[in-house]
């Protein structure tokens, strides 16, 4: 081991060890929170000693280890529109080292922070980003001394490169908070090649009465039902949440209360309809006859010879599908990601199950304190939350209504693989590994994950499809195509209201063709921005801010 | 100084409805005017009833025209020309209150036809075709014994003893005294027997286009109906559908919507949609106003003989028509609203600072002052 610097404290009840490796810029603090009959007063003594004395002394026994790893942001690169922390990337270390300690311990995810501090140091500011995990079981506290000698040799990175993201400041990102988005879920709703079929009928009909959809969905279903198993023979999917036939459309109804939970359909006059967001997938599913395939990527043989299954989600339908999701579940199904990251070896359902409800409650503390949080609704939001998840009896077994149908979305979106060994066990794909690229960096810049996704997608969302389904789109405001695809906008999205389309049914037929069609990425808010400039001679927007949404005209010639 | 050195009486660019009926004036507008006329005069000569849906911003003068056409007499002059008998114009504004959203509406309506009216109206009918045949057609259009029963008291005629008792049952009271009183088996609660009640009432004083020729229902600010919870906006589609299929004829109901949008649908159309779409849907756009079509207006306005009994130059108290133009070249998107209140504060101002006229120079003065204004 290289003699390093190490410089002690001992305040209150706590010794702190302040440890540094100069060699690959690495800090690590470890707070030893003691209870100890005599002071000991250390002087330099090397980590073994350190480690062989202190940890074992008699006269003192250990409540909890807090370990940070600190490391300085040296450079970084832009990939596309983002920048890739290359080196010391923290969220790699930190989930590296959790994967390590559950290994040990499996059935507990310890929990931990992630903090940035910016040193001013010889005229330049220097970002230092750190990491700190709690040792907090008596059994966690004596394994320590075993990770730390891990740590200061190399462990297996899980391969997490933030990225680093041009965030507003969390001033701004806290007032367009909107809630911490929950789904409720049933086990049953498991494949979102349903949810498509279902869409689809509507091209039967705007709208059908809800006594008589459940039934009439539910005989019409059954014609897809043999593509299921298909689906998981082929595909790399999975056979479950099969929708049975009923004699009162009961089997169905799991599906249908997600798609209002996921606002796809909404009810109207005691009838079903689509929502505006939904209609433009709806109408470019139409166009393309339900068969939409990315240009750039290669077809597959075998897909061409066999007629497409609806379970395997083409790139229209997770454009739409993971925009969904993340904007409405970002808590759920970002922890999700991060666990089976984490788990690795014991990332079966039963082993997610074992973790999630703690996990959640870490996480939600993590939310509160946060620096950067300083809004009461935020806080009061996650303390609602945490007593409702704290007042789980049987976790196990509720856990199933939460974690079974998320893991097959993530399936269906192509995020995670099954691996069938000994027990079936889910791991990450390069897709949900540059998901969780995308979510670290933000975690990194602005000390939470997921609260401000809804925000933060209306100015990423395409750029960061196209990064996770490695589409390799490039960012171009193709003007002439933009404008060409907001005159169509006006007779797909037609209403009774004259010289009037809604503005985000618009918008975002511009961003979905754009990366569908021309394999180019055209964010929301630049759409918007170009057209509330009004430069543009041929529309008019109007916005309302609290509808987050306008109204598109023609302006008169 | 004061108005009258601009040869003003009043200042025309109110920013609030008048108070007075005769007040309502229309300026400018000329095609949207005839539009509107042209649908009440269709209304007039035929038969079938129409729902039409008016389109246009906040500001654009919508409500305006609701009272316009049903509290002054324009659409008895335009009734007159055409030789036909009287229209019943009616304006209520969608009810905010979120607990018996129809209830709210039936009381509107009451408030402003009074069951003195509903009685003189029967009375009309009475006169001309007998108590039995007026008998005979409320049971023909009624399809509701209670609401039959209701319309035959109205026929025979009610003293003021029973008046009164009546009004206490129309807005809900429905004690036993009461009710046995009146010989009624129930109150009105049902959604239906108002529309019933409605309905029946529309049908038996415009058959044969006699005592009245046409009834127009006018409904400002549909978009409130985003304020009411998912069943009460229910019941409200439900109701003025099942109300419109209740009098198929000789009714006129226009809406009033706005173009803004919701957080799962596109536009009030969409939840009106199924309830409304077997039936015509015709529309009026309230569009914004060319700088020119605002030069008319603000013209028109200035020189009607309300505010200006005494003709003289029609630009002032502007120094020209120019000075006109360049205010309105200057405060963004038209509309009505932002129109009259720019106007009116210019001319408040005009009258602190003693300018005789209104002048390029002033404005630029003064710009900072106007909310609208744009560089």
């Amino acid at each position: 081991m290289v003699d390093q610097k190490s410089i002690f404290e001992l305040e209150d009840f706590c010794l702190k060890i302040h440890y540094e490796d100069s060699i690959i810029e690495r800090v690590y603090v470890i707070d030893f929170h003691l209870n100890i009959s005599d002071k000991i007063r250390p002087k330099s003594y090397d980590s073994e000693f350190i480690i062989n004395n202190l940890i074992k002394a008699p006269q003192s026994t250990i409540l909890k280890v807090v370990f940070s790893e600190s490391a300085y942001v040296v450079r970084s690169e832009i990939l596309g529109n983002y920048g890739v922390l290359l080196f010391a990337a923290i969220s790699d270390r930190l989930f590296t080292s959790l994967r390590h300690i559950v290994e040990f311990n499996y059935s507990h995810i310890p929990n931990y922070f992630i903090w940035n501090e910016v040193k001013r140091d010889d005229c330049e500011n220097q970002t230092i980003k750190t990491y700190s995990i709690d040792f907090s079981s008596p059994e966690e506290v004596e394994y320590f001394p075993e990770f730390f000698l891990k740590i200061l040799s190399s462990l297996n990175s899980v391969s997490i490169t933030p990225i680093e993201l041009k965030l507003n400041s969390n001033k701004i990102l806290q007032r367009k908070y909107a809630g911490l988005k929950i789904l409720q879920s049933n086990t049953k709703a498991r494949r979102l090649g349903y949810l498509k079929f279902i869409i689809q009928a509507f091209s039967a009909s705007n709208y059908f009465p809800v006594n008589y959809f459940n039934r009439k969905i539910e005989l019409d279903i059954q014609s897809i039902n043999p593509h299921l198993l298909e689906y998981k023979n082929n595909y790399n999917g999975d056979d479950k949440g099969l929708v049975s036939l009923s004699n009162n459309g009961i089997s169905v109804e799991p599906y249908l209360h997600l798609m209002k939970q996921l606002n796809i359909l909404t009810e109207v006059n005691r009838s079903y309809i689509l929502t505006k967001q939904t209609k433009v997938f709806f109408i470019i599913d139409k166009l393309y006859n339900g068969r939409v395939e990315n240009r750039n990527q290669i077809i597959d043989e075998q897909k061409e010879k066999s007629s497409f299954n609806v379970f395997d989600l083409n790139i229209l339908d997770r454009i739409y599908f993971l925009n969904q999701i993340l904007i409405s579940d970002s808590l759920y199904i970002c922890s999700l990601l991060e666990v089976i990251l984490i788990l690795y070896n014991n990332s079966s359902s039963a082993g997610i199950k074992k973790v999630f409800k703690e996990y959640l409650l870490d996480e939600l503390a993590r939310i509160s304190n946060s620096p950067d949080v300083t809004l009461n609704s935020i806080k009061r939001d996650v303390v609602e939350l945490r007593k409702r998840i704290q007042s789980w009896t049987k976790a196990e077994v509720y856990l199933e209504h939460i974690i079974e149908p998320r893991l097959n979305w993530l399936l269906d979106l192509k995020l995670i693989v099954q691996i069938h060994d000994k027990n079936k066990k889910y791991r990450l794909t390069d897709s949900g590994t540059r998901l969780l690229n995308y979510l670290s960096g933000i975690y990194e810049s602005v000390g939470v994950k997921h609260i401000y996704l809804p925000e933060l997608l209306l100015k990423d969302y395409f750029t960061l499809f196209s990064y996770i389904y490695d589409l390799k789109a490039k960012a171009i405001f193709d003007e002439p195509f933009v404008l060409e695809k907001l005159e169509q906008s006006f007779i797909l999205f037609k209403t009774d209201a004259p010289n009037r389309i809604t503005a985000s049914q618009a918008i975002n037929f511009v961003c979905y063709t754009a990366l569908i069609e021309k394999n180019i990425t055209i964010e929301f808010n630049e759409v918007k921005d170009y057209l509330l400039k009004g430069q543009n001679k041929e529309f008019l927007l109007d916005w309302f801010h609290t509808e987050n949404d306008g109204s598109l005209s023609k302006r008169r010639k | 100084m004061n108005l009258t050195d601009y040869n003003l009486q009043e200042n025309p660019f109110r920013i609030g409805p008048p108070l007075k009926a005769n007040d309502i004036i229309w300026a400018g507008f000329g095609t949207l005017k005839s539009q509107i006329e042209q649908r009440i005069k269709i209304g007039i000569q035929t038969t079938p009833s129409k729902i039409i849906l008016n389109w246009g911003r906040y500001g654009s003068g919508k409500t305006h025209a609701a009272n316009y056409f049903t509290r002054k007499n324009r659409i008895d002059e335009i009734r007159n020309e055409l030789g036909a008998q009287p229209v019943k114009a009616i304006k209520i504004s969608l009810p905010r209150t979120g607990n018996d959203p129809v209830q709210a509406f039936f009381r509107s309506f009451l408030g402003q036809v009074s069951l003195k009216n509903i009685l003189n109206d029967i009375k009309l009918v009475v006169d001309r075709v007998t108590l039995d045949e007026t008998i005979n057609l409320i049971r023909a259009v009624s399809s509701d014994s209670v609401i039959s029963t209701v319309f035959e008291k109205f026929a025979r005629g009610l003293n003021d003893f029973e008046l009164a008792q009546m009004e206490g049952y129309l807005f809900g009271d429905t004690t036993r005294s009461t009710l046995s009183k009146l010989g009624l088996p129930a109150g009105l609660k049902d959604d239906e027997q108002v529309v019933n009640f409605l309905s029946t009432y529309i049908n038996v004083i415009t058959q044969d286009s006699t005592p009245y020729s046409l009834l127009v229902l006018w409904v400002d600010e549909f978009e409130d109906i985003d304020t009411l919870n998912k069943i009460s906006q229910d019941r409200v589609t439900t109701f003025l559908r099942q109300l419109f299929d209740k009098s198929p004829n000789k009714f006129c109901l226009f809406l009033n919507f706005t173009p803004k949008t919701f957080y799962n649908i596109e536009d009030l159309s969409i939840t009106l949609g199924e309830a409304l779409s077997t039936r015509a849907r015709l529309r009026i756009t309230f569009e914004e106003p060319s700088v020119q079509e605002a030069k008319n207006y603000i013209d028109e306005l200035m020189n009607n003989v309300l505010y200006r009994p005494t003709a003289g130059d029609r630009f002032v108290p502007f120094e020209s028509n120019n000075v006109i133009f360049y205010i309105l070249d200057h405060i963004g998107r038209l509309s009505i609203r932002k129109i009259n209140e720019v106007f009116s504060l210019l001319l408040e101002l005009a009258l602190i600072y003693e300018k005789p006229m209104i002048d390029v120079a002033f404005i630029d003065q003064i710009k900072d002052e106007l909310v609208a204004w744009e560089q």
